[in-house]
């Protein structure tokens, strides 16, 4: 259905995309994921035609978007990061111009405006104007927006940014409603929401693809790493030194002592079952084990490393590791902090 | 093209902007009609007022063209026009054609001046026309520059500003070339400044030095050769150049009641040549 061929970018200098490949089947929902400028929007951008590739294929359809524009666009709904309102417009005169740029029938205009409303739940704003409305709202008429002409193929990029916690919700809910009808792309920089909508994940990064799969066989395929927490009655040097001797233990981190027992969690560069082993190892030296056990990577753990790798490629092993964490928490951080601005400034629209 | 067309006139007559634009229009050219026509007696409105107002296209047109392309990027509503089934060349159309309905309304509605004056004495309706009508392809051309400026920015405020600049020195263009000197080798000198241009623009566009250098080349060649074939063209070359792009010129004979059909056809292509320009920026932004 979607098929991009060595997809290249350049702004001056900057290279934003860099020979990036795409295949999406009919009927998939792909989720696009990668941080903040990565490339998705710049791809997104040239896909449904409104910027050009400095070099590279998009062919939508069968149809190229470069040779056979309005072939390919009549075949795209798109809903951009910022969607594209005219905020001195009604929601219905908006959705109606919309529909007849899209060149939807005259006939079938009016059936056709009150079917995205229907589905986009915003019929009883139909007379409001688009100033006037919450983000959360616009959102949604950008949606529907996209969705009239019923086109086979959905672009929506980044969805639900800027959205407080319950609106992104609901616009998920939206999404995962009609998005069984159409062939969808969707981005954004939260894994969640893309392991919890989509059924293929692509992760790009630096303008590239980095990995592509399902959810499920992502995390699977990535965790050639585990982690093991351990409880042990023991002080922190005797461990550490059992731990130095062990070859596959990566790193390790002392959590709380209570009783004499102590917590370690332990990064292992294998995904095989050492838990017997570091039993034993442990009985052997005369020290209890009160607790084993393994965890694989959890998906967030397998985007953070992707698409850290690319960037922390000569640091050594270890430190890349720490920074890893580090990163995480100071995202996980600046994420809240934004979304509660956001939430903010959503309240005061309305 | 009509979806783009009727938005634009919704977008005009919901905001201010079109009721500031007649009202400017209808009050300026209010006190020259009162000036010429009421004070001194006069019913040649075609012949006074018309010429006497063209000054104020360049404050009046800005109102109505900054917006035109510089808002839909700057609202990123763009994103939605060009990825919509439409070619940029339609989109272009629709609201050139939107914003000279507006103007031709105005118009309409200062028809009223001299039809006031049909009461009191006689009027040349046919010389009123051809006016009107000159005064409109002029408008429509200054209009259309208006629209290329605005594609090349997002800010309307710059829009305006640089449009009215540019309106203005049209209208000074006749002083301009009045003023230069006429000898043919500044004319050469000229047509020198230009090809290098030129040759820059290729090189700068295609990164390679061979298709630049051939153009340079084949721009001196010709320089050359009508120096030797027609050499008189070469006089007073710049100021017929300049003399060109001056609407306001070719606006005296419509006043003088000639229905000039090369001026029509000049104003017509001056019109194709800017709207061409204006899909041309718009189109190129897209591959920056």
């Amino acid at each position: 259905m979607i098929v991009v061929n060595d997809l290249v970018k350049n702004y001056g200098k900057f290279e934003a995309v860099k020979g990036l490949n795409l295949h999406v089947a009919e009927g998939q929902i792909v989720g696009l994921l990668g941080p903040n400028g990565a490339g998705k929007s710049t791809t997104m951008n040239i896909i449904t035609g409104y910027i050009s590739a400095t070099s590279g294929s998009v062919k939508i359809d069968g149809h190229d978007i470069m040779a056979e524009p309005m072939e390919a666009k009549r075949s795209i709904g798109y809903l951009p990061e910022i969607p594209p309102l005219y905020m001195d417009m009604t929601v219905l005169s908006y959705l109606k111009f919309v529909a007849e740029l899209k060149g939807v029938a005259k006939k079938e205009r009016p059936a056709e405006v009150k079917r995205v409303m229907k589905v986009t739940k915003i019929t009883d704003r139909a007379q409001r104007m688009i100033s006037k409305l919450s983000k959360g709202y616009r959102q949604r008429v950008g949606l529907a927006a996209a969705l009239l002409g019923n086109p086979p193929i959905l672009i929506l990029d980044e969805p639900t940014v800027g959205l407080d916690p319950s609106q992104v919700v609901e616009i998920r809910e939206l999404i995962r409603g009609f998005a069984h009808e159409h062939t969808v792309i969707l981005s954004s920089h939260i894994l969640s929401e893309v392991s919890e909508v989509c059924d293929h994940i692509i992760i790009i990064n630096n303008g590239m693809v980095v990995a592509e799969d399902t959810p499920e066989n992502l995390s699977k395929k990535y965790s050639n790493q585990s982690h093991v927490t351990m409880e042990i009655k023991g002080n922190e040097d005797e461990i550490g030194a059992i731990l130095d001797t062990v070859p596959y233990v990566e790193s390790y981190d002392f959590g709380e002592m209570v009783d004499d027992v102590l917590e370690v969690s332990i990064l292992l560069n294998t995904d095989e079952d050492k838990n017997d082993d570091l039993f034993y190892l442990f009985a052997g030296k005369k020290m209890p084990v009160r607790r084993v056990s393994k965890e694989s990577l959890t998906l967030e753990e397998v985007f953070l490393k992707l698409t850290k790798e690319a960037e922390d490629a000569e640091t050594l092993e270890a430190t890349e590791e720490d920074s890893e964490t580090e990163a995480t928490e100071e995202s996980m951080i600046d994420e809240d902090a934004s979304e509660e601005i956001e939430n903010d400034e959503s309240e005061e629209d309305a | 093209m009509k979806a783009i067309y009727k938005k634009e006139m919704q977008g005009y007559f919901t905001s201010m902007i079109a009721y500031l634009f007649m009202a400017g229009f209808v009050v300026l050219v209010g006190i020259y009609f009162i000036y010429y026509c009421v004070s001194n007696s006069l019913t040649d409105f075609s012949g006074y007022v018309l010429p006497a107002t063209c000054m104020w296209f360049s404050l009046l047109i800005p109102i109505i063209t900054m917006r035109l392309w510089a808002e839909e990027r700057k609202q990123k509503t763009d994103q939605l026009l060009l990825t919509s089934p439409i070619s940029v060349t339609r989109i272009v159309i629709g609201k050139y054609l939107a914003v000279i309905t507006l103007f031709l309304i105005t118009l309409c509605i200062l028809m009223l001046y001299p039809f006031m004056l049909h009461f009191y004495g006689d009027v040349n309706w046919a010389s009123v026309l051809i006016g009107f009508l000159g005064y409109f392809l002029m408008g429509c051309s200054l209009i259309a520059i208006g629209f290329f400026i605005s594609s090349l920015t997002e800010n309307q405020i710059v829009s305006a500003v640089v449009s009215a600049v540019v309106i203005l020195l049209f209208f000074f263009l006749n002083n301009i070339s009045d003023n230069l000197p006429g000898r043919a080798r500044y004319t050469i000198l000229f047509c020198g400044i230009i090809v290098v241009a030129v040759m820059l623009v290729f090189y700068f566009s295609t990164k390679k030095v061979l298709p630049s250098v051939i153009a340079g080349l084949i721009g001196v060649g010709a320089v050359a050769a009508a120096y030797f074939v027609k050499p008189a063209i070469f006089e007073n070359g710049l100021a017929k150049f300049i003399d060109w792009f001056s609407v306001l010129d070719r606006f005296q004979n419509y006043v003088d009641g000639l229905l000039d059909v090369s001026s029509t056809v000049y104003y017509l292509s001056f019109i194709g040549v800017f709207l061409f320009l204006t899909v041309h920026t718009i189109e190129k932004k897209r591959w920056n």
